[in-house]
């Protein structure tokens, strides 16, 4: 599994100031897909104008791994799957394949194309525009961060390698037939096939513009809107008048001819920005700024606007399980009852869910209810017992807390610093930039540390792999390994039979609970703010803005 | 005065060379991985290695820094390792920005700093003095950011006169460059008094006073003129920091200028970018500073260049 985000924990209000991939978000508490005080039949046309804090790195799908380069290339690009609409909608259905079957060992893909697809050069989208593209990111030199995910493709790693000229695994029977061989079946196939990496790309463009224009300057794509322009100021995305896509009245998508996504780093006044009416949304790319939330909150007219989506992620304080006092379980499980996560959570204007397991609420597997052995909360006087059970004397120990120096951070370590030193440990902050912290992490040497998980795509088995023994210590940096534990997620990632699969992540589930390896702290939740004028947004579970599917009233287009 | 400036040029190439000596170490110095922060921070370390061969970063430091020299010598200031663009199109695709920010910050400044400055320095150790002194001495001490903000809200959100933040026409330019007058006036307006309460005891302009010049006469023909100098000097070496980007009030006002080009590289480790800019910033200030030099002579004819 690729290495996914981890970050520190306080980077939940600064996503987009880092340009970090936030692949996918989580369910919604309020499950409408349309927004805004009038609903109806939607209007055509009219333009949109959207704040971002930071440009977008990469214009190619086999490179584009950050929210906002994602946030322009789905626009542009069409996948064979994606979700159906609607916030936290994990359901797969059909992009640019009209229909797909599985074999019955589940290794054999095969999804028949829609007719009359294009590219805005108006040549047609067929099954070897697909090929093409995995074969880019499986082309060793582009280094594109999506060739992991490929690696069950079969021949995937000889063309890596450089010892076979194309993939055996990926064959076009006719023009709009694609067959995906697997080495072994995948039950979340699909959703990874929903991952803009795998995008529809119009190779003879990128041999005429160079791989270096198309991820910087040039687009050809088949997506609802065209590249406009380009520059590190702002994106201008115009509507693509042959788009396949209809909505239920007949009309062709998308709505809006036009989206300009300006780069404007201070979020505050992105905020004023979107108070004064002139952007249409603040969301995953324009998170409303710690500042401004409380008065978001506080104002009637603001308060309105905002949707309120917990996030599949999770936040965790990791404990190495190889290096003294954590090598011992019962130390791990006293500070699952030392950490106070509701202080925490305020430190962060309330913005997250206390967490009490690794997989997020709205992700299939979540316990509802744990075993009383592993129910853990706030209790200090317990945490003492069990240290004293253990045979360690905190006031002895000096523990060495490692984090990235994100905003809000340090407000998080001290607390937990000071949540152990009422135990009597003595707490040295470790705080450094995103690389030394890795550096650290990923050699398994920090012996506690705070970071996140973010999902590559909604599947309990992209956060549950994180307990491998195979992943230590890159993702596994708690050098956790059970035996039992990694033979339940062996079995998880390969059988197809939906409730035999969530009964192996609960087994898993209440076993890395009992072993400790993570304080678990909070998931995030992310407010949004739209427009009344703005309808047909919402939150989608893995990707970004669904774009072709927003229109607006009349009279609020940006000038 | 040809030789001086040519002995002056060749001093600014031996300047700028140390300058990217000084800066590539500084860039490779920080202890993260300009690959990690290109790959992502979800990319596997594969990923992270391809990119490293890919734009040469496995390299030996000298090697990569001759390689730079090499191309900075052919006047080819590399490609982005973020943008994978140019960096002298980034460059130039900002400069319009900040050329046009740089000159109203400056222009505000001195038309804010030298009235005052010339009106503390003729009421000196009067209750006015005194006034106008501790304001510039609040506009000095006012963060950018925080003033920015605070004239934003009320005249652009709330009373919509002005755009809120970013580039554009001279509607756009008026904020940041009061923003910036208020703050940066301090320093001219102390400048210039000091300068002048010093001109204004010298036998010269006794002599001036004597042979019955006016007032209005002494104090722009004899005293500001000469006054000047050290405001001039000033003024030069803080045009070239203005044109080398106002990192804060780009940041404050959406301006995507050649300072946020900068302040972003710093953060994602684009060192092309960071070294393209560094540069620059370093050339505008070398510039500035002989143009300035030679400015002395014809506000001071005494001054000669040998």
């Amino acid at each position: 599994m690729a290495k996914s985000w981890k970050k520190g924990l306080g980077a939940v209000t600064s996503i987009s100031a880092l340009g970090l991939l936030l692949a996918g978000c989580g369910a919604a508490t309020n499950n409408s897909t349309t927004t805004g005080g009038t609903s109806g039949k939607p209007s055509m046309g009219g333009s949109i104008l959207l704040d971002e804090t930071q440009g977008l790195k990469d214009l190619d799908p086999a490179l584009s791994y950050d929210t906002q380069s994602d946030e322009v290339v789905e626009q542009l690009y069409d996948q064979l799957v994606t979700y159906a609409p609607g916030t936290n909608s994990a359901k797969i259905v059909g992009m640019a394949a009209k229909k797909w079957s599985v074999s019955k060992d589940g290794k054999t893909y095969t999804f028949h194309l829609r007719s009359g697809m294009k590219f805005w050069n108006n040549k047609p989208v067929t099954a070897q525009s697909f090929i093409a593209e995995f074969q880019r990111v499986a082309t060793k030199n582009l280094g594109s961060g999506g060739e992991y995910f490929i690696h069950n493709i079969v021949g995937e790693q000889q063309f890596y390698k450089g010892q076979a000229k194309t993939i055996s695994g990926l064959t076009a029977p006719d023009k709009l037939t694609l067959k995906i061989q697997l080495t072994a079946p995948n039950p979340a196939e699909l959703k990874v096939l929903a991952m803009p990496f795998f995008s529809a790309v119009e190779p003879s463009y990128i041999s005429q513009v160079g791989n270096k224009a198309f991820d910087s300057t040039k687009a050809m794509g088949s997506g609802a809107f065209k590249l406009g322009s380009i520059n590190s100021s702002q994106v201008v995305l115009n509507r693509n008048p042959n788009y396949w896509l209809k909505d239920q009245y007949g009309n062709q998508l998308p709505y809006l001819n036009q989206v300009t996504i300006r780069v404007n780093s201070n979020a505050q006044v992105d905020a004023l920005n979107f108070q004064k009416g002139t952007t249409a949304w603040l969301g995953m790319q324009q998170t409303i700024p710690s500042s401004a939330f409380p008065e978001f909150e506080a104002k009637a007219n603001l308060k309105k606007d905002l949707q309120k989506v917990s996030q599949n992620s999770i936040f965790y304080l990791g404990l190495n399980t190889k290096i003294a006092p954590f090598n011992n379980k019962t130390v791990r499980q006293a500070m699952e009852y030392a950490i106070d996560k509701k202080a925490i959570i305020k430190l962060y204007n309330g913005r997250g869910i206390v967490a009490n397991q690794p997989l997020p609420p709205n992700m299939p597997g979540y316990m509802k209810s744990l075993p009383s052995s592993i129910q853990y909360s706030y209790n200090p006087s317990k945490a003492k017992a069990l240290l004293k059970q253990a045979g360690v004397d905190p006031t002895k120990i000096t523990l060495k807390l490692y984090s990235s120096n994100q905003p809000d951070q340090l407000k998080e370590d001290q607390s937990i610093q000071s949540n152990l030193q009422d135990l009597g440990f003595t707490v040295q902050i470790k705080s450094t930039t995103w690389g030394p912290f890795l550096d650290v992490t990923e050699k398994g040497t920090a012996q506690m540390f705070c970071t996140g998980w973010f999902q590559d795509y909604p599947d309990p088995g992209d956060f549950m792999f994180l307990f491998q023994t195979d992943q230590a210590p890159t993702n596994n940096m708690t050098m956790y390994s059970n035996k039992q534990v990694d033979s339940w997620l062996k079995q998880a990632n390969t059988t197809s039979d939906k409730q035999k699969r969530l009964n192996l992540y609960d087994k898993a589930t209440v076993q890395v609970m009992k072993d400790a390896p993570w304080v678990p702290i909070y998931y995030p939740v992310t407010y949004y703010a739209i427009q009344p004028w703005v309808h047909g947004w919402y939150a989608p579970s893995a990707l970004m803005d669904p774009m072709a599917r927003v229109w607006i009233d009349k009279g609020h287009s940006a000038s | 005065m040809f030789g001086y400036v040519i002995r002056r040029l060749g001093g600014a190439v031996v300047s700028l060379w140390g300058v990217t000596v000084i800066t590539f170490i500084i860039a490779y110095a920080v202890p993260a991985d300009p690959a990690r922060t290109i790959a992502g921070p979800k990319a596997p370390p594969s990923v992270i290695h391809q990119i490293r061969v890919n734009l040469g970063l496995n390299l030996p430091l000298p090697v990569q820094y001759w390689h730079y020299l090499v191309r900075l010598v052919h006047g080819n200031l590399g490609t982005s390792y973020v943008y994978h663009l140019p960096v002298a199109h980034m460059i130039m695709q900002r400069a319009g920005a900040t050329i046009e920010l740089a000159f109203g910050c400056w222009i505000a400044e001195l038309v804010i700093g030298i009235p005052l400055g010339i009106y503390t320095a003729l009421h000196a150790r009067k209750i006015s003095d005194y006034l106008v002194s501790a304001i510039a001495l609040i506009g000095i001490s006012l963060p950018v950011f925080w003033l920015g903000l605070e004239l934003m809200y009320y005249f652009a959100f709330q009373l919509s006169w002005f755009p809120l933040g970013g580039y554009g026409g001279i509607r756009h330019l008026i904020l940041p460059s009061i923003t910036y007058g208020i703050t940066g006036a301090a320093i001219y307006i102390r400048l210039l008094k000091a300068q002048m309460l010093e001109v204004l005891n010298q036998d010269y302009t006794r002599t001036a006073r004597a042979k019955g010049a006016t007032d209005r006469r002494v104090v722009l023909r004899h005293v500001l003129r000469n006054a000047l100098i050290p405001v001039v000097t000033f003024g030069g070496i803080d045009i070239g920091f203005l044109l080398a980007g106002v990192v804060l009030i780009e940041a404050t006002f959406n301006w995507n200028g050649l300072g946020m080009l900068a302040y972003q590289a710093v953060q994602q480790l684009d060192i092309p970018v960071i070294m393209g800019t560094v540069i620059l910033i370093a050339m505008l200030v070398v510039l500035f500073n002989l143009f300035v030099d030679l400015l002395y002579g014809v506000i001071d004819p005494r001054i000669r260049y040998d």
